[in-house]
Parts: C-alpha cells; sequence; structure tokens
C-alpha cells in the first residue's frame, strides 16, 4: 500500500480518527504513525476539529473509585491493608485459615522414608483449589505453582509475612505463576514469628511501598511437619 | 472548568513530576473525559477502566505532549477516545445490531446534532457539517461519537454497508475541503 500518496493519507488520517479503522489495520495504522510524519500531521489536523464534537458531549461525573485506582496503579496510594479496617479484615480471616491449616495437614501428611521440610503452607484460593505449595529449609522457601492460578500479565503475585504481633507485612519476594522457585529470606526476617502469610497482586516487580500496594487476595498460615 | 492556560501549565508541571498538578488536571476534566468514553464503551465499569489507563498514560508521556498536537483537552480527548476504541475490540467488539443500541437516540430524530459554539475551530467544523448530506453527517457522528464501526452504523441506519462506507469515505472528503477553505 502507498502510504505516501497524499490522497490515501488523507483517508486512513479520517478513519483512523473517526475510529471507523479496527483492529489490526488500527494497530498496523499506529505503528505507520511512527514512520510517516505527514501520517501524524493529517492525525492532528482530525484531532484538532473532529474533537471538538466530543467536546461538546455533556459532562458526566466519573465514579470515585477512578482517581483511587490510578493512584494506587501508580503506586501512590497507601493500601488500605495497613488501616485499621484492613487489619481487622485479615484478623477474620484467621478463622477461615484455620480451615486451611487443617486441609492441608490431611493432604500433605508426611510419606514414610521421604525427607520432610520443617515447614509447610498450602495457598488456596476461596473455592478450596490449591494455587501454590511452600515448603520452607530454614531461611529459604521453595515456592511450587500448582495450576488453578489466573495468569497476570503485567502484574505479580507477592507473598507477604505477617509477624505475630500486628507488626506491618514484610514481604519475602514474587510468586511463580508457572513452575516453581526459591525464595531466599533475608537471615534478620524471622520466620518463626509469623502470624499468616499473604499474597497480594502488585505491579511488575513487586509493590512499590513496604507493605502491599495492591489487593490482598490469599492468605494462609505454616503448618509444622513432623519429621520422620 | 480550567482554562486551556492553566491546563497548560498543570501538564507542564505533571512533565515534572509534580502529582499535586496531575490531580488538578484529572478534577478538570475527568467528567467530560468519562462522558466520552461512556459514549463509546456504553458501560460504565469499561469506561472508567479507559479513563484510569488513560490518565496513567498522561503521567508517562505528559512531556510527548506539544502545542502542534492541539490543545490539552484535544490531547487529553484523543488519549481517552483510542483507548475506548482498542478496549471495544479487546472486550469482544460483538456487533450491535439497531436493537442493541438502546442509548442511542432514535435515527430519525435530529438529536445527535450536537450544537457546537465554543471556539474557532467548533464553530468551523459545524458549519462543514451541515454543508453535508443529513444522513452523511448522521453516519460520521454515530461514528465518531459512538465509536460505531461502518457496519453498525449500517445496521442502526438500515442501510446498505456499501452505501454507508461510501457516504462516510466522501463525507470526510467534503468536509476536509470545507475545513480547509
Amino acid at each position: 500500500m502507498n502510504y505516501q500518496s497524499t490522497e490515501r493519507q488523507h483517508q486512513l488520517a479520517a478513519r483512523y480518527v473517526l475510529g471507523s479503522m479496527r483492529g489490526q489495520a488500527r494497530a498496523k495504522f499506529q505503528r505507520l504513525l511512527m514512520e510517516y510524519p505527514k501520517l501524524r500531521d493529517e492525525v492532528t489536523f482530525w484531532e484538532q476539529h473532529l474533537n471538538e464534537l466530543a467536546a461538546q458531549l455533556p459532562d458526566k461525573s466519573a465514579p470515585k473509585s477512578a482517581w483511587e485506582a490510578i493512584e494506587r496503579r501508580l503506586g501512590w496510594r497507601r493500601q488500605q491493608v495497613t488501616s485499621n479496617r484492613g487489619w481487622r479484615w485479615l484478623t477474620a480471616t484467621l478463622a477461615a485459615i484455620l480451615v486451611v491449616v487443617t486441609l492441608s495437614q490431611t493432604l500433605l501428611a508426611p510419606m514414610p522414608g521421604v525427607p520432610q521440610a520443617e515447614r509447610i503452607a498450602v495457598i488456596q484460593n476461596s473455592d478450596a483449589r490449591t494455587l501454590w505449595l511452600l515448603e520452607q529449609r530454614e531461611q529459604v522457601l521453595d515456592v511450587a505453582a500448582v495450576g488453578a492460578i489466573d495468569p497476570l500479565a503485567n502484574e505479580d503475585y507477592e507473598l507477604w509475612m505477617l509477624p505475630e504481633g500486628g507488626a506491618p507485612p514484610i514481604s519475602l519476594g514474587l510468586l511463580p505463576q508457572q513452575g516453581t522457585r526459591t525464595l531466599n529470606v533475608p537471615a534478620n526476617v524471622d520466620l518463626q514469628n509469623i502470624a499468616a502469610l499473604a499474597v497480594s497482586r502488585e505491579p511488575l516487580g513487586g509493590s512499590p511501598l513496604a507493605v502491599p500496594s495492591g489487593p490482598v487476595l490469599f492468605t494462609t498460615d505454616f503448618v509444622v511437619v513432623s519429621k520422620t | 472548568m480550567s482554562t486551556p492556560e492553566q491546563l497548560g501549565r498543570q501538564l507542564q508541571q505533571i512533565a515534572l513530576g509534580n502529582r499535586e498538578a496531575f490531580q488538578q488536571l484529572y478534577l478538570a476534566t475527568s467528567d467530560k473525559l468519562f462522558s466520552v468514553s461512556l459514549h463509546i464503551l456504553r458501560r460504565e465499569d469499561w469506561a472508567e477502566e479507559a479513563l484510569q489507563d488513560a490518565f496513567i498514560k498522561v503521567w508517562h508521556s505528559a512531556s510527548d505532549y506539544s502545542v502542534q498536537r492541539g490543545s490539552v483537552m484535544n490531547w487529553l480527548i484523543s488519549m481517552v477516545r483510542y483507548r475506548s476504541i482498542d478496549m471495544l475490540r479487546s472486550k469482544g467488539n460483538q456487533t450491535l445490531g439497531s436493537d442493541a443500541l438502546p442509548d442511542l437516540p432514535s435515527s430519525e430524530d435530529d438529536h445527535l446534532d450536537i450544537k457546537l459554539s465554543n471556539s474557532e475551530n467548533a464553530e468551523q467544523l459545524e458549519r462543514c457539517l451541515d454543508e453535508l448530506q443529513p444522513s452523511t453527517r448522521q453516519s460520521i457522528q454515530l461514528a465518531f461519537i459512538y465509536g460505531l464501526s461502518h457496519h453498525e452504523v449500517s445496521a442502526y441506519l438500515s442501510e446498505a454497508l456499501g452505501t454507508v462506507k461510501s457516504w462516510i469515505r466522501r463525507g470526510l472528503d467534503s468536509l476536509k475541503g470545507c475545513l480547509q477553505r
């Protein structure tokens, strides 16, 4: 296609701004905009005129949640987890954790002759489907993603420990969305001192804050497995 | 409503990382931009998502703006519209029949003819739209304001697809000729 033709550029740019160019054609045109400054000028011409139609539409109050979400997505908003409300919610979920603990003890009873980890944890969703298995070996956590995990394209799942006594959460690292990963826990973090484990959804690379910046999705606890 | 000069200063501050200016810009423009997105996506949750995406892009690319791209409001409208149109596709882009467009004004009435009067560009556009055949003008407005595809405009107006395509193509040619006069 000859993108240099003025007539062609005019029609393509107009259809792009109008919105009637869709799908792959639209994506391709967006790439061409970077290559052909003349196309960019055509697009600007149409934007300057046609956007007046949009500018005249009556205002509609944007939901309050939109600004909060923007701040959160930019990593500016202190997560509610550190607020009283968040902590009360976490406390309430501790009761639910007991159920998981009981279940995981049943599921993961030590097999004779197999060396066992000191402590394990099972992270499950609200349907009791297992998402991750964790094994603690001193200051190392071996994590296995075991399926049913909603894949995140541009975000990460981050694991947190909630210390006994209500101190703020401490990040233990990012959870794999598939396969296994070894998390090395800093020596100054006492893994014995855990009230609960929590998983939050975070921007790629993890929370920009010292505490979770995204929603806490799952919580669980370690279970001590007796060694054979 | 902020003046174009205020919006320009806020955008300069945003490019320098000023969060307060970002919030001011949001407060001044988000209701208009939400409306623009809602007209295209027709679902509040999707329109909110498009609004969020657009403002996050504004924060990261404020320094890309230049006055050659038109007014700040114009630039923001493009940002929100293009995100909304992209979302139409990513959200499934089901072809809407005329019965699936309850929020649109009836195709017989003249309600779509939004009165433009605020700026020189708006007055010029209104004059040039008035020169078009009513059906051509309506097709262009349906596509632009409501994000309708050629197929959807054709279903909505109960006109053959080829007819609608040629109305829009020739309408845009005439419009450009008039706008450049």
